[in-house]
Order: C-alpha cells, then structure tokens, then sequence
C-alpha cells in the first residue's frame, strides 16, 4: 500500500471519529497533549490499524508512539515490512 | 504526605489470617481481635492518622478532640469492612443484613445495556461488588495491579463461581482497555473507582469539601467512549453486620461532539459524583479510607 494512501485512511479516521479539523493533523502533532486523545481513543486506534492494514497491534507497541508522525511512520513500516 | 503511590496496605498473609479467624472462631472474635490491630495502626501508621485528621478535621470541620475520636472509628470500620469481605467471601454472608437504594435501577441497566458503576474508596467497594451478584450479569471489577495484584489472585480464586471478573490496570499498556472495551460492547457491566489514580495519569481537579482536589479522568471517559449509562455505587457499613448499598440512578450522556466537548461532559459528570460522595460522607464521616494526602496541600 502506498504512504500516502496510508496517511489518508488515518487522518480520514482521525477527522471522522475525533471530530478533528483536517488543520489539526500535522507530522508533529501530539496525539495526547495536542489532540487531546486519551488512552481509551488509542485503543479505537489499534482497532483501525487492525481492521484497515490488517496486522496485529500489542498495546504495548502503541504506547511509544506519540505524535501523528510516528503513528503515519509505525504503520507503514508495518505494512511495508517484507 | 504524598500521593497515592499504587500500593496499599497489608496483604495476602492478612487476609489469610482473617479467614483463618473467621472460620474457627467467628466473626465477634474476628472483630474483638480488630481492636489491637487499630490500636496498632493508630501508633505506627502517622501518616494515616495524619491524613484521617486531615479529612476530619479541615475539611469536616470536626473539632480536635472529635476527629482524634473519629479516626480510631475509621480505623475500626476499616478493619470491621475487611472483616465482613472476607466473611462475605468465605460464606458467611447470612450473618448480614442489608439495605437497598437503587437497586431496581441496576437490575434494568444488567438487564437492558449494561453499563459503568463508579465506586470509591468508601465503605465496603468489595461488598458493593458481592451485592452486584444479585445481578443476572457479569460483574467487572477493575482494579490497580500494583495494589492488588496478589489479593486479586486470592480473591478470583473466591470468586471462581461466581458472575464476577477482575481486570487489572497495569503501568505498560493498554491491555485492560481492551478488556473494558470488550466487556461493554457484551453489555455486562463495569466498576470501577473514580477517586485514585497512579502517578501520570490524567486527572481533573474539582473541588471537593471545599477544597480543590484531583480525581482520575479515565473513569469517567468510559461511559462516554463506549455510550453506556453510569451509576455511581457504594456499600456503607451501619451497624455491626448491617450495610445499605447506594446506587444513584444511571444516567447516559449524550455523545461528545469533540475532545473539548468530551470533557466538558467528564466535568459535568465528575460534578455529580463528587455531590453524591459528599452527601454520602457526611452521613457515613468515618469511612472515608484514602489515608494519603488526597487534597495534596497541607492547610
């Protein structure tokens, strides 16, 4: 799958589910202190990741990404990887 | 006095004792014995005197000599809830009397969507949870891993046939949300206290007697995030071996329309629950059992 394909699919769901303006969604944006997403919104994030990219999220693994760049770069290593 | 560090007090050898006690010698002698354990903790427990002070004095506004008198009946109603837990679990439930409010509001909740109970540190959480069994649904019971994580074990393993679950919060991941998550989307229900929170944690400070203090947002996300009602819960001991279990009448929140929304609705709830916690603590002055510095400024 492409990158930008990838990064259109979670900020679509990031606008849709978070109710967020499409300006609020840049690479260095904090998905925490900036979006004001809480843990309980990352979880819907695993559930994304899973049902659009279909591999496997360990909570653990999305702890350690906190901006919207490292969730865009998290994701299509994934997807990318051989 | 400093925060709650995520670990309480005594442990699964205590437990076993009382069970012990229970068993053999009865609950009169398991509460005789409980004297010297409060006399004990009044000498060797500063920082709960201390804190129990705080609460009874500054915020209650209690005289000097009137919250020295109620910290020794906090002490005490701790350890007498502890006691009645265990004679709970170990069978001894028909020793015990009881009184309902609200009740009929859960058994719709269990029956029709399932939904979140928010309970505190007040009062007996664990009978609370016992008397939820009469619910014809699975209980989650959601607790700190550090604090209990081997009392949990202690306590599944009593609750093995019973309709009631543990889901235990770790500090590394996400893995009890999940397990929230699921439990909801089942329409069982899920307790879960709404006065501590571990170091780190999201909070909202709200004042609370007076004061301003800070309780956990997480608690009160969850009914929001997953759109099932909220009723706020607790199991405040009378008389020997007679509880009156409160549940306020559930009520659903309509769906944030953003994250500044979302909070705007956890505030408005966190408001109902602090009223309710006030209205219950000044009936009930002894059994408030958070001894840290919840309010985390000495006056």
């Amino acid at each position: 799958m492409k990158e930008e394909k990838i990064i259109q699919i979670v900020n679509d769901f990031l606008i849709d589910e978070f109710e967020l303006e499409p300006e609020q969604i840049k690479i260095d944006t904090l998905l925490r202190d900036e979006l004001e997403l809480e843990s309980l919104d990352l979880v819907d994030i695993i559930v994304l990741i899973e049902r659009e990219f279909g591999f496997k999220v360990e909570p653990t693994e999305i702890v350690e990404v906190n901006t919207v760049g490292e969730l865009y770069t998290f994701i299509i290593e994934r997807v990318n990887k051989p | 006095m400093s925060e709650w560090t995520g670990k309480t007090r005594g442990g699964i050898a205590g437990y076993k004792s009382f069970v012990f006690l229970l068993k053999y010698f009865g609950i009169s002698t398991a509460y005789f014995f409980l004297r010297f354990v409060v006399l004990y903790f009044l000498i060797f427990s500063p920082t709960a005197v201390k804190a129990s002070y705080y609460f009874l004095n500054k915020r209650l506004r209690f005289s000097p000599l009137k919250s020295y008198r109620y910290i020794s009946r906090t002490f005490y109603k701790l350890g007498q809830v502890l006691i009645d837990k265990i004679a709970f679990l170990s069978g001894l439930n028909k020793n015990y009397t009881f009184d309902f409010d609200g009740e009929e509001h859960l058994r719709e909740m269990a029956e029709k969507t399932g939904g979140v109970l928010i309970g505190v540190h007040a009062g007996s959480w664990e009978i609370a949870g016992h008397l939820l069994e009469r619910l014809n649904t699975t209980v989650n019971i959601v607790m700190f891993a550090n604090e209990h994580e081997k009392i949990a074990n202690f306590l599944s393993e009593m609750y093995k046939d019973k309709n009631v679950k543990f889901i235990t919060i770790g500090n590394d991941d996400y893995s009890h949300l999940f397990r929230i998550s699921e439990a909801l989307k089942n329409r069982e229900i899920v307790a879960i206290h709404g006065d501590r929170f571990l170091p780190g944690s999201n909070t909202i400070t709200k004042e609370f007697f007076k004061k301003q203090a800070k309780f956990p947002v997480g608690p009160f996300l969850i009914p929001l995030k997953y759109n099932v009602p909220v009723s706020f819960v607790m199991a405040m001991n009378e008389t020997s071996k007679h509880y009156h279990f409160y549940a306020t009448p559930p009520k659903k929140f309509r769906a944030p329309k953003s994250p500044a929304d979302r909070n705007n609705l956890v505030n408005m709830m966190l408001e109902g629950y602090i009223t309710n916690l006030e209205n219950i603590l000044l009936k009930y002055p002894d059994q408030w059992f958070n001894f840290y510095d919840f309010w985390q400024k000495k006056e």
